[in-house]
């Protein structure tokens, strides 16, 4: 702890070479911490779900609706816990690019909260929800976005399901629910009653997107899938039954090679910056063999050279990682407005630990090679420089 | 004459000085063209997606579509309007006979061949009078289909993409079996990417009924559309809405693009931040470690400017070689490469584009990028007091 000024005097010793250094290694770990996100979200890492619930979809085209009576008789097998079911309600908020920020669903309030048990709604917004007919609840990130709160109008511009007065719907905001950490299903979306949307719309009555059932017992799930799919195989409209997790996973590898495209600009992103830091620091470690030679004369052991001139690269590296990533944590909150696509804009902790982790890699990658020749340092050899 | 004559000279000398410090050289070179690589792949990404969706627009030839609806796959228009809107003004006519073909689009689940995992493909139903309308679509290989039967051809693109779509080889899609006759090619449009079967079969099997999807018309010239607009408009039996296919596509392709350039543009100038701080380290330490040389050029009479004037040169050349070399690689390893991925609600495969224009302006990022990173050092050569510099201290 004694040689923390002499650490420091070092760091000082070119200001303008240590500032920019800094500067450079906070910028790669800024877009470090603004990235991770995007990756995330584009390796299915983001959407965290529970492993017993099951969709139930048309197994050849997402074109395709499932009759509603699929609902009833998937709730009567064996070993299904709750089902419930959801429909694609599409349309437009305010323009595309809202609209794009979250999905609209027709659910059944009280299965559907059942099913979703990480979806937390005040117990009378529930039964406001359960007996309002035009009634619709919305994840508390895009009320908060769109200013939305209980008790207004929202309405929501048809391009799939027309009513009998046209295209416009309007439902009143009964809800707002949090949504637990660890299983993020459900966030950025504004469910609306399935009752009223059925009745109200004017073709396609009767039909539904998906039936969603928890399982009771977690290792029957694949035959309970296998048995639903075999109840309607050769029927009019066949299933596809696959858990919640493959069913989302399935959407994100739709992305295709673009999220491998964006995986791979982030990595050269990261190392470029990173080598180029590197490289400077190690070169303003050599300018001072001299120096630790003197250290070394006044009788400093081996080994504290050796820690001395780590400690500086940790110093640096640990400090502008913390602040880059800090600092990225704060411009998140920004994310949604420039890709609305991307939702969950939030560093997990595992991807700050990540960062540190990797700055203390790049310490030690920088300061370890001249650390050891320090080390080793011959004073004689280097005092004659 | 003489200033000039001077900056050349001293320029000059620090070009030729590079080989002696190639490491530091080399950061900025490789870093300004880490960032004109990042900005340029994006770019060349988003130009190729937007070039496949508007490949397929045509200024005269417009979708129709029911009112309210933004896509096809959420469309529907009946037989009876349909015909209705087959004589309205304004429509192309060839031979007495006007040039519109009523289709039905739907997505269906096919496998993609790089993963494996199902993707929504879509799957359009065709009349006669398509390939009329589109005259850019041709069989390449194999047959066209036959109308009533169970028969499809495949986009270009599709074929790549998908398993399960060689010719000859037959697709099972709602309790159907359809046999894939041929390959059909739109000139890199996003049809490529389709797979198309006669609209009535697939009606029949997705069960459809009387309804098309959308209809594509050709004008009688690109003026014509107001004329129709007004004339569907107004007729009562009508709820549709016409589109340039230019602007239908367009649109169709906002959000994503919108995506890749939202994320493009924030990258690349976070970078940009980044690598200027490298080029600014790269040239503080040159100029310090000229101290000596540049104090000698100042006591034998160069000027001020020359000495500002050869430091940016040197920054400015060293970020155009990074720019260009990151640029020329982008071109080399990703024009042309192939990517596929969700559009608004199926997939569509495009090809990246490196074009000039995309290399301009990565050079001229790094340009930029080069003077400011150069001029802060270069101010500071200038006013380095002689005596002192010269004494090495």
């Amino acid at each position: 702890m004694k040689f923390f000024g002499l650490v420091f005097a070092s760091l000082r010793r070119k200001p303008i070479r240590t500032g920019l250094t800094a500067a450079s290694l906070m910028v790669a770990f800024l877009l470090f911490g603004l990235l991770e996100p995007v990756v995330q979200a584009f390796s299915g890492g983001a959407a965290v779900s529970s492993e017993n619930r099951m969709w139930v979809s048309p197994r050849h085209s997402i074109s395709d609706m499932l009759p509603v009576r699929y609902h009833q008789q998937i709730q009567r097998l064996d070993g299904v816990d709750v089902a419930a079911h959801q429909t694609w309600f599409g349309g437009v908020y305010i323009d595309a690019v809202s609209s794009s920020a979250f999905t609209r669903w027709a659910v059944t309030p009280r299965e559907f909260m059942q099913v979703n048990p990480q979806l937390e709604l005040p117990l009378e917004q529930l039964d406001a929800f359960i007996n309002t007919r035009t009634g619709a609840i919305v994840s508390r990130n895009i009320a908060e976005r769109f200013d939305m709160k209980v008790g207004d109008k929202i309405p929501i511009l048809a391009d799939i399901w027309h009513n009998e007065d046209g295209s416009q719907w309007e439902f009143d905001l009964v809800g707002i629910y949090d949504v637990i950490e660890g299983d993020s299903v459900g966030a950025n979306r504004l469910l609306v009653n399935y009752d009223f949307f059925d009745e109200y719309r004017i073709v396609g009555k009767g039909v539904i997107s998906n039936v969603v059932f928890t399982v009771a017992d977690l290792a029957q799930s694949a035959s309970i899938a296998a048995s639903v799919d075999d109840m309607y195989s050769n029927s009019e409209m066949e299933t596809l039954t696959v858990s919640e997790q493959d069913y989302l996973l399935n959407q994100i590898k739709q992305l295709g090679n673009i999220g491998l495209m964006v995986r791979a600009i982030m990595a050269a992103v990261f190392f470029t910056i990173l080598l180029l830091t590197a490289n400077t620091m190690s070169q303003a470690l050599r300018d001072r063999v001299g120096e630790l030679a003197v250290l070394k004369t006044l009788g400093f052991q081996d080994v504290s050279v050796l820690l001395i001139v780590l400690a500086e690269a940790l110093l640096l590296t640990l400090i502008t990682a913390g602040a880059g990533i800090g600092l990225a944590a704060y411009l998140l909150r920004f994310g949604e407005y420039v890709v609305p696509q991307i939702s969950h804009w939030s560093l997990s902790i595992n991807s700050v630990l990540l960062g540190l982790a990797v700055a203390f890699v790049l310490a030690l990658l920088v300061g370890l090679p001249p650390a050891l020749k320090a080390m080793r340092l011959n004073i004689a050899d280097a005092l004659q420089r | 004459m003489e200033l000039i004559s001077q900056i050349i000279a001293v320029s000059l000398m620090n070009i030729r000085n590079i080989p002696t410090r190639l490491g530091p050289s080399l950061v900025v070179v490789v870093g300004i063209g880490g960032v004109v690589a990042v900005l340029v792949g994006l770019m060349a990404m988003a130009q190729g997606f937007k070039a496949t969706m508007q490949g397929a627009g045509h200024d005269d030839r417009v979708i129709i579509l029911r009112a309210g609806a933004n896509s096809e796959i959420n469309g529907s228009i009946s037989f009876e309007q349909a015909n209705i809107i087959r004589n309205k003004p304004g429509i192309k006519k060839t031979a007495g006979e006007p040039l519109i073909a009523g289709e039905s689009y739907v997505s269906v689940n096919i496998s993609k061949r790089a993963n494996q995992s199902a993707a929504n493909v879509p799957f359009r139903g065709v009349s006669e009078e398509s390939f009329v309308v589109r005259p850019e679509i041709e069989v390449i290989e194999g047959r066209n289909i036959e109308f009533g039967k169970f028969e499809l051809i495949v986009g270009t693109s599709a074929a790549d993409q998908f398993s399960g779509l060689e010719i000859g080889s037959t697709l099972s899609l709602r309790n159907a079996e359809w046999l894939v006759v041929g390959y059909f090619d739109s000139g890199g449009s996003i049809y490529d990417s389709e797979i198309w079967t006669d609209v009535l079969m697939l009606n029949t099997v997705f069960g459809r009924g009387s309804t098309y999807s959308s209809m594509a018309a050709q004008l009688s010239s690109s003026e014509d559309l107001e004329q129709l607009r007004i004339s569907l408009e107004q007729d009562p039996r009508l709820t549709n809405k016409i589109q340039r296919e230019s602007d239908f596509y367009g649109a169709q392709s906002e959000a994503t693009n919108q995506l890749i350039t939202g994320v493009g543009i924030s990258v690349s100038s976070i970078m940009a931040i980044g690598a200027i701080f490298a080029v600014l380290n790269t040239m503080y330490s040159a100029v310090s470690e000229r101290s000596i040389e540049i104090a000698t050029l100042r006591a034998l009479g160069f000027g001020r400017l020359p000495i500002i004037c050869s430091v940016i040169v040197e920054s400015l050349l060293l970020a155009i070689a990074g720019g260009s070399i990151a640029a020329l690689l982008t071109y080399l390893f990703f024009n042309g490469f192939t990517a596929s991925t969700i559009g608004t609600n199926t997939q569509v495969s495009f090809e990246f584009m490196v074009t000039p224009t995309i290399i301009l302006t990565g050079v001229s990022l790094a340009s930029a990028l080069g003077i400011v990173g150069g001029v802060f050092p270069a101010v500071r050569a200038a006013r380095l007091p002689i005596s002192e510099a010269l004494r090495g201290s």
